[in-house]
């Protein structure tokens, strides 16, 4: 599942997140799920959510539904960090009926056969949906992560985003690999 | 140096100089001003595009992509200054980078050291560099190299318009210098005009046009002052000399009338005296002869008369040829002093037999002076010489002369009875006697004929001795061919 990526990414996505401090070199190069989980947090920071899409606690609830990739690195990559100023919190559901309380849902690839349920269950609700399933976006999900030349990419469905109530940066959009074809490449993790 | 310059060229010198520090200090200061400002500008606008651009590049950079990030330092190429961008990752290597089209030379470093942030002017324009911020973490930096041609060209813009100013500056400096400096430099102009003026035409009536009440007018009002009493001095110095030779002439005058008639008073006397005195001697002889050898007490006291009659005549001829002596014209020729002086002693030796004298003639000068009167000067003195050693038992009398470039000295000197010094000023008067004419016969009359004729010729006379010891005495006459000044002519004036 790791795969030696771009160098530097992992650079860059070592040193922000692990050192903490500028011009320190890395202890290692970051796996893919390091820099999934950093993509995470980053996708989060260039997002905007309404204001009522918050609990009362007011924290940044990120949620990992289905099989979780990522283990005990997501819970480090999270760690004392804030979006938008709110406290993060990350919870994880092995199977999701109704609204599931959170932010932004990282739908694990075993939940690719009832993909669509799921997203109907989500429809309405100010939910970002991320997945690494191939064709995440044509099926009506959010933003689709995706190793491009060992370079981990993403894709948006702009109107799906804009129809659950979320304003996406122009920063983002700028970044986005173009077209819902590409998800077609399907480079995603299997 | 600037001394010998015309004041008016100083003056406006001063001004154009003053003018055009001033002008200068202020065009330099304003663009000293105006290339800060235009740095500062510069620097503002630079930080402002790349921490723009900083914001744009960040999700690049979080997302590691460095085409969108390269896509957004394009933007830059609508800035034509900016020569190269580039965009650094955290640990210093080149993210994304930008150059200018058609620029090739020095290219961006592949790594940098990010913590210096902030601008700098550098050989090749005005760097700046700016962090690259999330969540308040520096995750990058975006650096941007602008060249300074444009400022520059504003610059020189400046500076042009600054050197035109100069030369407005200048050029006013000048043109307000030359007409404000008249008011200082013509009144002084026109003060020295006068002072020539008056220096050259000795006019002292010319008065400056009275000025203001500054330092000028009251320069001016003194100049005035001073002119009026110089004017007033001339004025009364000429009234002083005018009247002064007004008096001259009438006492000159007055006294040419009185010697005349004292002249003709004194000719007339001795004519007139001569009369009488030819009877006196005439009737003594016939008396003389009548009573032939009576007796002796008649005949002595008849030469007695004649003696005295004699005496007498022989007075008023001295008187006669005193007075005619101013009256007689001077005729000057070549006389051989020598011969004169032997001839005169000749004379002397032959005229008193009885006497010891031993003559030292020393060798003597020729003279230009009239003859007879010189003659008559040397028989005088020599005579007088005879005459009073006639009590020593052996005469010395030695006749010399000295000549210098001016005059020739004669001195006749004697071991007679000499005189009193105290008396020396009184020996040249008419009648002025220092010996009894008991004591010496004579009648008072020679040293006062010595004296004027010597003085006719331009000539001194004076006379050294010591009583009992002898006496000195001089003339002298000038060397320049015994032409008689016409004021010491005039001195002794004839009919």
């Amino acid at each position: 599942m790791v795969r030696p990526l771009h160098a530097l990414t992992l650079a860059l996505v070592g040193t922000l997140l692990f050192s903490g401090g500028m011009a320190a070199p890395p202890a290692a190069p970051p796996t893919e799920y390091e820099v999934k989980a950093a993509y995470l947090y980053y996708l989060a920071t260039f997002i905007e959510w309404p204001a009522e899409a918050f609990g009362d606690d007011g924290a940044f609830v990120i949620g990992v539904v289905g099989d979780d990739p990522f283990g005990p690195i997501l819970d480090q990559t999270l760690r004392d960090k804030t979006v938008h100023g709110r406290k993060l919190v990350l919870r994880r559901f092995a199977s999701l009926s109704g609204e599931p309380g959170c932010n932004l849902l990282f739908i694990g690839s075993s939940e690719e056969r009832h993909l669509d349920a799921l997203l109907k269950t989500l429809q309405g609700s100010s939910v970002l949906t991320v997945a690494e399933i191939g064709g995440f976006t044509e099926r009506g999900g959010h933003i689709g992560l995706r190793l491009e030349a060992q370079r981990v990419r993403f894709g948006i469905n702009v109107d799906a985003v804009r129809r659950a109530g979320l304003r996406t940066s122009a920063q983002l959009l700028k970044l986005a690999v173009p077209g819902a074809s590409a998800s077609a490449a399907g480079a995603g993790p299997s | 140096v600037t001394r010998h310059l015309p004041i008016r060229l100083r003056l406006v010198g001063i001004g154009v100089l003053t003018g055009g520090a001033v002008a200068l200090l202020i065009c330099m200061t304003v663009a000293l001003h105006a290339r800060s400002v235009l740095r500062t500008s510069l620097v503002r606008t630079l930080s402002v595009q790349a921490s723009m651009l900083g914001y744009n590049a960040l999700s690049s950079l979080l997302f590691s992509d460095p085409d969108s990030a390269e896509k957004t330092l394009g933007a830059l190429a609508a800035e034509p200054q900016v020569v190269r961008a580039g965009v650094y990752a955290v640990d210093g290597h080149l993210f994304a980078s930008y150059l200018r089209e058609g620029q090739t030379a020095t290219p961006l470093p592949p790594t940098l050291d990010v913590s210096p942030s902030g601008s700098w002017f550098g050989s090749d324009g005005l760097t700046v560099s700016r962090p690259i911020v999330f969540e308040g973490q520096t995750v990058g930096v975006i650096l941007i190299v602008s060249d300074l041609k444009q400022l520059h060209g504003l610059l020189r813009g400046y500076l042009m318009i600054m050197a035109i100013l100069l030369a407005c500056a200048l050029a006013l400096s000048f043109f307000l210098a030359s007409r404000l400096e008249r008011p200082i430099s013509e009144p002084l102009l026109e003060l020295e005009q006068l002072a020539k003026r008056v220096s050259l035409e000795r006019d002292y009536t010319v008065r400056a046009l009275p000025r203001g009440r500054d330092e000028i007018g009251a320069l001016f009002a003194a100049f005035n002052d001073m002119l009026e009493q110089i004017r007033i001095n001339e004025q009364e110095l000429r009234r002083a000399q005018e009247t002064l030779e007004q008096r001259v002439a009438v006492r000159t005058a007055e006294l040419g009338v009185a010697n005349k008639e004292l002249e003709a008073f004194s000719y007339s006397v001795s004519h007139d005296l001569r009369a009488p005195l030819r009877h006196i001697s005439g009737f003594a002889d016939m008396l003389r002869e009548k009573l032939g050898d009576a007796t002796p007490e008649v005949s002595r006291c008849l030469d007695k008369v004649c003696q005295a009659a004699g005496r007498m005549g022989n007075l008023i001829d001295d008187l006669l040829s005193f007075s005619r002596m101013g009256r007689a014209e001077l005729r000057a020729t070549r006389v051989e002093l020598a011969a004169m002086v032997a001839d005169i002693v000749r004379e002397q030796s032959a005229d008193n037999p009885g006497r010891t004298i031993e003559w030292r003639v020393h060798p003597l000068p020729v003279v230009h002076a009239d003859p007879a009167l010189l003659r008559q000067v040397l028989v005088n003195l020599i005579a007088n010489a005879v005459k009073y050693t006639a009590k020593s038992p052996i005469a010395h009398i030695e006749i010399s002369a000295v000549q210098d470039a001016r005059e020739v000295v004669v001195s006749v000197r004697d071991n007679g009875v000499g005189f009193d010094m105290a008396y020396a000023h009184k020996l040249f008067g008419v009648f002025q006697r220092l010996h009894s004419s008991n004591e010496f016969e004579g009648t008072g009359i020679g040293l006062a004929n010595v004296q004027r004729i010597a003085s006719r010729h331009g000539g001194r006379t004076w006379a050294e001795a010591k009583v009992n010891q002898g006496a000195t005495f001089y003339f002298s006459l000038p060397l320049n061919g015994g032409t008689v000044d016409e004021r010491q002519v005039e001195a002794h004036p004839a009919g």
